[in-house]
């Protein structure tokens, strides 16, 4: 209400207007949580004192249950973490195995990985949009978001015939070469995504509730997000220029020309233009990977897989941000310790501090931007 | 900041820690009674600037009585990587926190009490993150049992 408005009320009007603080839970089952998330949050009216996230509804402790199995038995595992993007969860977890065993993949089989993992960032990113906009109550993005979804979920099951858990990469490369019409397949979908891009931003980026509702709101400053650890499209939307691809480069990724888009103020609309432009640039990379791409096999000469006595820990950059794979080997066929550093865990860490002294719509809005998915925090 | 650079700035400023440069990142040593002098260095000294927080978990060594708290920093601004480690007493495992140091280890360290029981001296809100709070047991430690997963469920 203006103040001018409460001002002139009378006092006895004023004793009315009066509001309390209570306790409200949100989820754990809540569509805008994407998940299983439990937020607690104190209210004072609809403004937000304070939030506290209670996470786990959806542990199963795959650290526990990946020091019970073989190495090449945990790569299914990683489909779980983050669903949205399991490619990513599977290479950065055979990133890691073939880092301990200093094993060199051939070419072809980076660039499968490379062109795997750009398709499924895309998809990941074209959820997310569908979700953030139903999130807003924009119920056409929703739409919008799954049609070009579904073309690259349908190639990636011509691929390895699975939708959402794919568990194609393999320790030393992929699990089977590219079907025949692949290529023209991701040349279609790189010219359907542009012409989508542009139907997204029309639909959404110039609407002035949407502007409304992320301008400004959620504010997660350059030193926080550094701090916190988070990673991906949040800390890029945070005015730090930091992509593993290009700062920390794995793979082939030194062989493509892409470029890094970072936002200033770090509020949800940065997320939101931050991951948009990030799709762009998946394109961009798939249509170098398509032309370069060599022939030859597809996975390497693995005789057995014992990493030394040792540890490693490799990064990836997947969807939502840094995923670490931590593994301590006794030289042994199971790995003694895994630990698996996920970007949505530290990404979720921040809600509390950035939502504070906003209105419960808004930690709607927060938390969509942080895309979080919920199985890649319990794990 | 390479590898070699680090362990000679380390040991100029702590003679206690031991830095091991064999491994793939320079993997430093630290006594429960310096971690936390040396933590501030780390995060504060403009040449460390190790201000990313990159990981913190335990692991659990019941052969040498011993957890391993193990953290991996990362500095954006030098591009370095640091692996930091802490051995604690298995009966009583206690270390001072970082999680005013670096705000993310705030849920790293709650989940690695809830996984191993380490306790935070210092921690703001030490409690379980992932398991409920009258959850009995360290689940991640090698000793743990629980009837549900006393064998392979397959």
């Amino acid at each position: 209400m203006e103040p001018s408005i409460i001002q002139n009320l009378t006092p006895q009007s004023k004793d009315l207007l009066k509001t309390e603080e209570y306790w409200v839970n949100m989820g754990p089952q809540h569509p805008s949580t994407h998940g299983v998330l439990r937020l607690v949050m104190k209210l004072d009216g609809e403004s937000v004192l304070q939030v506290i996230p209670h996470l786990g509804y959806i542990h199963r402790s795959i650290e526990r249950m990946s020091e019970w199995d073989v190495y090449p038995q945990l790569i299914h595992l990683t489909d779980r973490m983050d669903y949205l993007s399991a490619m990513l969860t599977n290479w950065s977890y055979c990133m890691a195995v073939e880092k301990s065993m200093n094993l060199v993949l051939p070419e072809r089989a980076e660039y499968i990985r490379v062109m795997m993992g750009e398709l499924n960032r895309l998809s990941s990113h074209c959820l997310w949009f569908g979700a953030y906009g139903m999130d807003l109550g924009a119920a056409t993005a929703f739409f919008y978001g799954f049609r070009e979804r579904e073309l690259i979920v349908d190639l990636l099951e011509a691929v390895c015939g699975a939708r959402l858990t794919y568990n194609y990469m393999r320790i030393g490369g992929v699990a089977k070469d590219l079907p025949e019409d692949f290529i023209p397949r991701v040349k279609d979908i790189c010219e359907t995504i542009k012409r989508a891009i542009v139907q997204y931003e029309g639909l959404v980026t110039g609407n002035v509730i949407f502007q409304q509702r992320t301008k400004g709101i959620g504010v997660l400053t350059k030193e926080q997000a550094i701090s916190f650890g988070c990673s991906g499209p949040v800390l890029r939307a945070s005015g730090v220029k930091f992509d593993l691809r290009k700062d920390e480069t794995y793979s082939v990724y030194n062989h493509f020309d892409f470029d890094v888009p970072t936002g200033s103020l770090g509020d949800c609309w940065d997320r939101y233009v931050v991951r948009i432009e990030e799709m762009r640039q998946s394109v961009r990379i798939l249509e170098q990977a398509i032309t370069k791409i060599p022939e030859g096999p597809v996975m390497a000469d693995v005789k057995s897989i014992r990493p030394a006595k040792g540890e490693t820990y490799s990064r990836l950059e997947t969807a939502r941000g840094d995923m670490g794979v931590y593994i301590v080997s006794q030289g042994g066929p199971k790995p003694y310790r895994v630990k698996y550093r996920t970007a949505c865990f530290n990404n979720l860490a921040c809600l509390p501090a950035i939502s504070v002294g906003w209105k419960i719509s808004d930690v709607v809005s927060i938390l969509g931007s942080l895309d979080v998915v919920i199985p890649d925090i319990d794990r | 900041m390479n590898k070699e650079a680090l362990a000679v700035a380390i040991a100029a400023k702590f003679s206690d820690v031991a830095v091991d440069i064999a491994t793939p990142f320079a993997e430093a040593k630290a006594p429960v009674a310096q971690f936390r002098a040396f933590m501030e260095w780390l995060k504060n000294d403009p040449a460390m600037a190790f201000d990313y927080p990159m990981s913190q978990t335990g692991v659990d060594w019941p052969e040498e009585k011993k957890i391993t708290s193990v953290y991996h920093l990362y500095s954006m601004a030098h591009k370095s990587t640091l692996v930091v480690k802490c051995d604690l007493d298995r009966s009583d495992p206690k270390i001072a926190t970082v999680s005013d140091l670096w705000l993310g280890c705030d849920w790293f360290e709650r989940e690695t009490y809830d996984m191993f029981g380490v306790v935070f001296v210092g921690h703001p809100d030490l409690r379980r993150i992932m398991l409920t709070d009258d959850w009995v047991g360290w689940p991640l430690r090698k000793d743990y049992k629980d009837s549900r997963i006393a064998g392979k469920p397959y």
